[in-house]
């Protein structure tokens, strides 16, 4: 069908294109809809807007009213340094709290204009100690972006397998002598030696889109644009900082808030930060400072928050653009947490925001909020520390802990909840927020005491790689935080049952209040303790058709037809319906999209039956003899199609509102007669018109089919065989339905077919295949 | 995979068994006097009067420890479980000093005062009672 018209934009009167397939009055009834959500979205997200501010403004006062009420009714005099202590850890949340609604006040979401013609663009690939592998699929990356650019590998490792594979992919190599002030150095040498008006750059592990600067650099019609910021999004989901549940659909990383909501809304006050990556940078306004600025840790903030006082503009582009790899285990998240954390505090001695002349209040306002944040590990420990004291010592922070306190305080409680997710827009989710305080407060509290040490810190780069064993060191704040809770809570149990003590209803709320710190410490300790992944690379989950092809050791020759359940450039799980021979070399050929890759690879394991009915086959299958240019092709697929794909399945972030709403004006999905499953088959259509016959079942029920094709189908009528487990399916299918689709840069087609007299066995077999 | 998980789970188990023992011998030892009064109050033994009196004594005369206030209360029960009136007495009016507003205490002391017939000051504290409840 059509994109989402822009806000305000009204979409025009014309029916959605006819493939002849749909009847009449479902491409009417589609009309009406479309014409409601777009006159009925406009004042639903006016209205929404309004309910959002109101929410802030009332749940601010809220926790303004409780901290002067506190102040005045409930410190304990007779524990006066626990109980301060308590409440400035109160007092620093509401200032955390200020600060956020503040930057989430109106965030901006905007559409390019198209690129200048004729700009000069150099694309710098940023690396030091990256593996070869890793930077491969940046480099193409970078190379393929569409509009005219140079591409620059600028290598402080001044490594010759680098200078070459940059070469064969078709960019140039830059290196330096020395690795003075570290990233920002090796930026700014290669800064010196080039001439583009625009520097796009990367880190070495971000892949971006070919639609990178067709996205970006029509910001840059406006003179005053010294920036273009795109989020960071990582492809690797079973990192630390990932929340992923398959089965519900639902994906969350730590910093989707930060990227997705706070730098656009940070962009409202021309307050929108260099993030390092993924960013288009003006030369002309880098001139001003010499290039990046150095000395301290964070230098694209700072670089950025110079411009900016300058009264040059950054722009931010809601938009993933670009793939990168998340810290793979907990020391490198906390490397990388404690950089960010001790870089941005140290800028307040360094380029303090509140002070420096040049910026508008909101913009101080929006990057102390962004310092601030970085502070939060002591006021943690405080909120971690005090039940527990509370039941050991029986001494209180607040007095008198009565019922009415109690009141006041789950008000104020609940209607900080509420804020919290009003104004986190749907993307806030608060439970996993305070599982990554409880796994970074101890992190925090280094920063914050390293920024206090004169001696200035040395840039560390992140690992790119896993480390074999589990840290333990990462988790001793949370083990030692559960050891302290269990100890306390056993005190607390005993003196009900010894009779200790008659503050009984006291203990019970405090004891509560334990049990959820010792909660997030145990998940917290679980996240460390996550089994590893065991392969050295990434294997993207994809269900691609793979056709096979082996010998037997009798001369016969088997050939058949499988489904990917992942794969890299150095092998692939396969799902197939008849054995395959094990330790055995077979032919594949993989039909990426519109590509079809050849390839050799030796069976390594054969899994259990994988799936509830019928016979099917898991195996491990490693690639041998791999040419770059497969390894090539392996990763355009895996980046611009395998990943926007993958990540767009998950649910959107739309606010429960919106949800309610939509569901309402949704007829899709109460029209479906079958209930649809999410089967991933192979599905071979002969005589379909395309240069193979092999798609996979996006979902299937027992009278119809989707799948998605890299081409237009150009009949209406199919014959397809179905591989199940059950054995082959033949049917002759109907398109109904013909929706183009994109996915990051790439355009596909969705195609739901309806089954048209399936003969007894193919219907026998469907039945099975949907047994419950 | 069972066995090795197992195993840790055993380990844990173990270290926090004996954590919790461990913890329950420093209970016993912090709260060593409500410990014996719990005891002799669930059953009075003759043989712990000497232990009573010298948790009597040493709480008289050292108001500033802790948990001061429930050895008064378990004291109070359990010398009215022996009968001792006149030591009801002298810790109902301990309690008073740091609770005066303890109507439950102070009942206690109006009749113990009445069975050991001292009627006047019995009655002064059925007036203060009585006062202090209108």
């Amino acid at each position: 069908m059509t994109n989402r018209p822009a806000a305000g934009q009204p979409q025009s009167l014309t029916l959605p294109p006819s493939s002849g397939k749909e009847p009449l009055i479902n491409r009417l009834a589609d009309l009406v809809a479309q014409e409601l959500r777009t006159l009925g979205t406009d004042f639903l997200r006016a209205a929404y807007r309004d309910f959002v501010h109101g929410t802030m403004l009332v749940t601010a006062a809220i926790y303004l009213y409780y901290l002067v009420w506190r102040a005045l009714n409930s410190i304990n005099p007779d524990a006066i340094i626990f109980g301060l202590a308590f409440y400035f850890a109160e007092l620093h949340g509401f200032v955390g709290l200020l600060g956020y609604y503040f930057q989430l006040w109106d965030p901006i979401e905007r559409e390019p204009p198209p690129p200048p013609l004729g700009t000069t663009v150099d694309a710098f690939i940023l690396t030091y100690n990256e593996d070869p592998s890793l930077l491969q699929k940046t480099i193409l990356g970078v190379v393929n972006m569409r509009y005219p650019h140079r591409t620059y590998v600028l290598d402080d490792g001044r490594r010759p397998e680098v200078r070459e594979l940059a070469q064969s992919l078709g960019a140039e190599y830059i290196t330096r002598p020395d690795r003075a002030h570290a990233k920002a150095g090796n930026f700014n040498h290669a800064f010196a030696l080039t001439k583009g008006e625009l520097i796009a750059t990367f880190d070495a592990d971000h892949v971006p889109q070919p639609n990178f600067l067709e996205r970006t650099l029509g910001y840059f019609r406006d003179e005053t644009v010294a920036l273009v910021q795109t989020p960071q999004f990582f492809y690797n989901y079973d990192a630390v900082q990932f929340a992923a549940d398959m089965r519900k659909n639902r994906i969350w990383h730590e910093q989707d808030v930060f990227f997705h909501l706070v730098q656009p809304g940070k962009d409202r006050w021309n307050a929108a930060f260099f993030c390092g990556t993924n960013a288009v940078l003006r030369r002309k306004s880098l001139q001003e400072l010499g290039g990046l600025l150095v000395g301290g840790i964070t230098e694209d903030m700072e670089t950025s928050l110079v411009l900016q006082s300058r009264g040059w503009k950054s722009v931010y582009q809601n938009e993933i653009l670009c793939y990168g790899l998340a810290a793979l285990d907990l020391p490198s998240y906390h490397k990388q947490r404690l950089r960010w954390a001790e870089g941005n505090l140290r800028l307040m001695r360094k380029s303090n925001p509140l002070t420096m002349p040049g910026l508008t209040v909101p913009q101080r306002i929006c990057y102390f909020s962004s310092i601030f944040h970085w502070t939060t590990g002591f006021q943690k420990a405080v909120f971690y520390l005090t039940p527990s004291i509370m039941l050991l010592t029986g001494v209180f922070p607040i007095a008198p802990f009565t019922p009415s306190f109690l009141k006041l305080y789950f008000f104020w409680l609940i209607s900080t909840i509420v804020g919290f997710h009003v104004a986190s827009r749907g993307r806030g989710r608060l439970l996993e927020e305070e599982l990554y305080n409880a796994v970074n407060f101890g992190t925090l509290i280094r920063a914050v005491v390293r920024a206090f040490n004169p001696i200035p810190p040395k840039f560390h780069v992140t690992p790119k790689t896993r480390s074999e064993t589990v840290s333990y060191a990462e988790i001793y704040p949370q083990a030692a935080i559960l050891l302290f809770s269990y100890v306390a809570t056993l005190w607390a149990v005993y003196k009900v049952i010894f009779n200790v003590g008659s503050k009984y209803e006291v203990i019970v709320v405090t004891f509560l209040w334990v049990m959820w710190n010792a909660f997030l410490m145990s998940r917290g300790i679980r996240l460390a303790l996550r089994e590893q992944q065991k392969r050295s690379s990434f294997r993207f989950r994809d269900y691609v058709p793979v056709k096979y092809r082996w010998t037997a050791s009798g001369g016969k020759v088997n050939e058949g037809v499988g489904v990917t359940d992942d794969f890299n450039d150095g092998g692939l799980s396969l799902l197939a319906y008849e054995p395959l021979p094990v330790r055995e070399d077979v032919d594949l050929t993989l039909y990426l999209r519109d590509k079809a890759v050849s390839l050799v690879g030796n069976v390594q394991y054969a899994g259990g039956n994988p799936g509830p009915v019928g016979r099917s086959f898991a195996y491990g299958i490693k690639f041998s003899g791999v040419t770059q240019q497969q390894v090539n092709l392996m990763a355009e697929y895996a980046f611009y199609d395998s990943v926007p794909r993958f990540f767009q399945r998950f649910k959107g972030h739309n606010p429960l509102f919106f949800r309610l709403v939509g569901r309402l004006m949704l007829r899709q999905k109460r029209m479906r007669k079958n209930e649809r499953r999410g089967i991933n088959l192979p599905v071979v259509i002969t005589g379909a018109g395309t240069p193979w016959p092999y798609f996979v079942a996006e979902d299937m029920s027992i009278s119809g089919i989707s799948l998605m094709s890299a081409w237009r189908l150009p009949h209406s009528e199919l014959n397809i065989a179905i591989l199940t487990p059950l054995g082959r399916v033949p049917v002759r299918g109907t398109i109904r339905r013909e929706q183009e689709k994109k996915f990051g840069a790439v355009a596909s087609y969705l195609y739901g077919i309806r089954f048209e007299d399936p003969t007894a066995e193919a219907k026998g077999i469907l039945s099975e295949l949907f047994r419950d | 995979m069972p066995a090795p998980r197992w195993r840790k789970v055993e380990r844990i188990v173990l270290i926090l068994g004996l954590v919790a023992f461990a913890e329950l011998g420093v209970f016993r030892v912090v709260y060593r006097d409500i410990w014996l009064l719990n005891r002799f109050i669930a059953q009075p033994n003759p043989q712990d009067f000497a232990t009573l009196d010298r948790i009597y004594a040493a709480t008289l005369r050292r108001p500033q420890e802790s948990h001061h206030y429930e050895k008064l209360m378990k004291l109070v029960t359990a010398y009215n479980k022996v009968g001792d009136r006149s030591r009801v007495v002298t810790v109902c009016r301990r309690i008073l000093e740091f609770d005066p507003e303890n109507q439950k205490v102070r009942l206690v002391l109006a009749d113990t005062l009445q069975a050991i017939g001292r009627y006047d000051e019995a009655a002064k504290e059925y007036e203060r009672a009585l006062g202090a409840k209108r």
